[in-house]
């Protein structure tokens, strides 16, 4: 009880074992017109336009990069509704009706594999950025940034970790398409130069090390190895993957870059072979819809912009009428939703539905808990104590810009107090 | 069907306060039996007035401070009980029983009724209440009543139904002022708890298999627990090899099973509430604890210096934890300080003994 917790209860069981079920040609696609990074954006098309798939039907403007928005399906374009999108905010997004035909926009076109042998450095640059490739994780960081550092890059490891408990949707990918994750990571290492490549796994899931190696025979000439990390949480965040799969520690708020180092989650490796290959963006991902709220936890592969209220149905609806809790993403770092008409965005990993649960919060006794499980090295007791009593200089002081928001003080907290929300507005604070 | 917002993350592990403390009532139950069965009904009544004095402190507490919302009626008694009834939860039963039993534990048996009702109710509502109950009290309730009751009377251990107590008083009093004189009690006996002293002082075997269940049950912090005992059994020898090298070790194993020292080591330094939260701070909580003991105990008027010890580092707990120097990771600078505290302390003990 009072002590560090590493392990989180592992759900993933409730889905792990059934495969994808294919829900690739829904009736209607959304395509968010903005997203968690991108505040603005135009769009291209109006109500009545035929679109085909791949086509460019807009714009997204953000920080510091722009976006072309793809059209996931061949169709017609029925207008702009409002949806909610992972980030939980109420944005616009384009209607399309799919014609089920898939016609491809004439910018989607096979490379032969001498084509890809003769691309260079700018020109993966140029393809992952017209594919809008981002990080598909749920960071929703758009990858051609990091293909355009200018450290050296000797190793690229592929986070295959998944340490959400219920998320299953990496591991189904692993699972389903070795194939393209090999062909993903050999294109990576070429556009990087880097001499070889770590696929880092859950030690647990001895059947993905399985798939991984057999596979990774039938490419001798990429250097590719399966690391085995280990089974805690966050091992998924990317400096304790480093740690376990290379021994290197990287230090809070230093680029991977620096040491040589380059990651990528399996699900944007796919994209990046997709992107490559086909000159395709993202228009298909696997997708997890689980917890106790729905009657059949269930596997997809869905189309980038299918409803989830469909999804839902498809898995027999909700399990009872008892207060559920709508997670799109993981159940320790992802958002609630308080209606469920949001869509699978390219970055959508998972919704999990539960059964809402009344905590009863009872005072802090200071077991310190919180202290000895947070894995950046802070102390949340005292960040929220130093909230609630408004002393900014005292959260300065405490390094609050390292927290990793993994949720670990909340769940480890004996009292069941919601530290890590504290935490979050005490970051707002400074 | 209602979807409910709320904030990530949305699971909790198994654990909770209640379980903790349900813990710590279990560990303490082996020594309390012991003490009852040592010294009969002049421990049972010292244990029921403490609990019965502390719980209802604490429902007044309850009653005061969950008052029903003004809504322009006049609210009768009974509303306003039910109102207080409904925010009465499992921790302000289990967590005053605690804060009692381990008072009544540190007390002699067959102390005055009124000596251990003034203790028990200054312990709980000056130690604890008066900060807002559970959680915000800066003082262990148990260590400021004990203190308090043997500051304003005179507080004599009672001859047990084993042992009658031998002129001079406790293990402690005989070597109050001179360490070597080791020769009245056997360390058998003290290990047994077949001495006189306070009830729950003696039984240390009984303490210690409570401290190893909290410790199975991570219910308490093994690093507070582990380095009060060992700064206060370095301390004593480096005394007892200055006063009588040839007997070193059995004037360090006297100190160390005379006393509170166990039992506060156990239950009174491992209390969540009163101590730092980082891995070191416990560490420096417990070893001051520790040398703070050793030195009442040399140089104090007073024979006993655990609860005193306590009290002085509850004081201390915000300083060690202010967040400029506290660090949940250990560095080496930490163990600089702790190592230049404890080498000031061997000083003192080697030029004033």
């Amino acid at each position: 009880m009072i002590g560090k917790t590493k392990k989180i209860e592992d759900i993933k069981t409730l889905t792990k074992y059934l495969p994808s079920v294919r829900y690739t040609d829904p009736d209607y696609v959304y395509i968010s017109v903005t997203n968690a990074r991108c505040a603005t954006g135009e769009v291209y098309v109006k109500a009545g336009d035929k679109v085909l798939l791949g086509q460019v039907i807009g714009l997204r403007h953000g920080p510091f990069f722009e976006q072309p928005i793809h059209s996931t399906v061949s169709g017609e374009v029925e207008g702009i509704v409002k949806k909610f999108h992972r980030s939980g905010k109420l944005v616009d997004f384009i209607k399309i009706k799919n014609d089920k035909l898939d016609t491809y926009c004439d910018t989607i076109h096979e490379r032969t594999p001498e084509e890809i042998k003769a691309l260079t450095r700018d020109d993966f640059i140029k393809i992952v950025k017209d594919c809008a490739l981002v990080g598909l994780g749920g960071s929703s960081f758009p990858t051609y940034i990091k293909f355009q550092t200018k450290d050296p890059i000797d190793t690229i490891i592929i986070n295959g970790i998944e340490c959400e408990p219920y998320v299953t949707s990496d591991y189904r990918l692993m699972m389903e398409y070795p194939d393209r994750i090999m062909r993903g990571i050999g294109y990576a290492l070429q556009a990087f130069d880097a001499k070889k490549a770590i696929i880092a796994v859950k030690e647990k899931h001895q059947d993905i090390y399985e798939v991984l190696s057999a596979v990774a025979k039938r490419y001798p000439d990429l250097n590719i190895e399966v690391a085995r990390v280990g089974n805690f949480y966050p091992q998924g965040w990317e400096i304790a993957m480093i740690k376990s799969a290379t021994g290197i520690q990287i230090p809070s708020g230093v680029l991977p870059a620096k040491y040589g180092i380059m990651n990528f989650n399996v699900s944007t490796i796919v994209g990046l072979y997709k992107a490559v290959r086909y000159n395709m963006p993202v228009v298909k991902r696997n997708f997890t819809l689980t917890g106790d709220g729905i009657k059949f936890p269930q596997n997809f592969r869905v189309r980038v912009g299918t409803s989830i209220q469909e999804l839902i149905e498809k898995c027999n609806g909700y399990s009872d009428d008892s207060d559920k809790i709508f997670i799109l993403g993981g159940p320790m770092m992802g958002a609630s939703l308080v209606r469920d008409d949001a869509v699978v965005s390219k970055t959508v990993t998972s919704v999990i539905v539960m059964n809402h649960k009344n905590w009863v919060e009872e005072p802090c006794v200071r077991c310190g808990s919180c202290v000895l499980s947070c894995p950046v090295g802070l102390k949340p007791v005292q960040i929220m104590n130093a909230y609630k009593a408004k002393d900014t200089d005292a959260i300065k002081g405490m390094n609050i810009k390292r927290c990793i928001e993994c949720g670990l003080c909340t769940y480890s907290c004996t009292s069941k107090i919601p530290v890590t929300e504290f935490v979050r507005k005490a970051k707002k604070m400074v | 069907m209602k979807l409910i917002k709320e904030s990530a993350p949305y699971i909790r592990r198994k654990a909770d306060v209640k379980r903790m403390m349900l813990d710590v009532v279990i560990a303490l139950s082996p020594i309390t039996i012991f003490s009852c069965v040592m010294y009969g009904w002049s421990a049972i009544y010292v244990l029921l007035i403490s609990i019965a004095i502390m719980l209802a402190s604490e429902a007044v507490f309850v009653f005061l401070t969950n008052k029903p919302e003004y809504n322009g009626a006049k609210l009768t008694f009974k509303e306003k009980l039910k109102e207080a009834f409904s925010h009465y939860t499992i921790n302000n039963f289990l967590a005053p029983l605690i804060s009692a039993i381990i008072y009544s534990l540190i007390m002699p048996a067959g102390t005055s009724v009124w000596v251990v009702i003034v203790g028990a109710l200054f312990g709980i509502v000056i130690g604890k209440l008066v900060f807002g109950g559970l959680g915000s009290n800066i003082f262990n309730p148990a260590a400021l009543g004990r203190v308090v009751a043997s500051i304003c009377f005179e507080l004599t251990p009672k001859s047990s139904r084993f042992v009658d107590i031998v002129a001079g008083g406790t293990p402690l009093a005989h070597v109050n002022g001179n360490i070597a004189n080791i020769s009245n009690y056997k360390l058998l006996d003290l290990l047994i708890g077949t001495v006189p002293g306070a009830m729950g002082e003696g039984g240390k075997i009984a303490i210690i298999v409570g401290g190893v269940y909290l410790l199975i049950r991570k219910s308490a912090d093994i690093r507070a627990m582990l380095s009060t005992i060992i700064t206060f059994a370095g301390l004593m020898l480096i005394a007892g090899l200055k006063v009588d090298s040839a007997n070193a070790i059995n004037i360090m194993l006297y100190q160390l099973l005379s006393g509170g020292l166990i039992f506060g080591a156990v239950f009174m330094v491992t209390d969540p509430v009163t101590s730092p939260t980082t891995k070191f701070g416990r560490i420096l909580y417990g070893a001051l604890v520790a040398s703070i003991a050793v030195l009442v105990r040399l140089f104090g008027a007073f024979p006993e210096g655990v609860a005193f010890a306590i009290l002085i580092m509850n004081m201390f707990v915000p300083v060690i934890d202010y967040y400029k120097w506290s660090s949940p990771k250990y560095n080496y600078k930490q163990f600089i300080a702790l190592g230049v505290i404890l080498l000031a302390i061997v000083v003192i003990i080697l030029l004033a003994l």
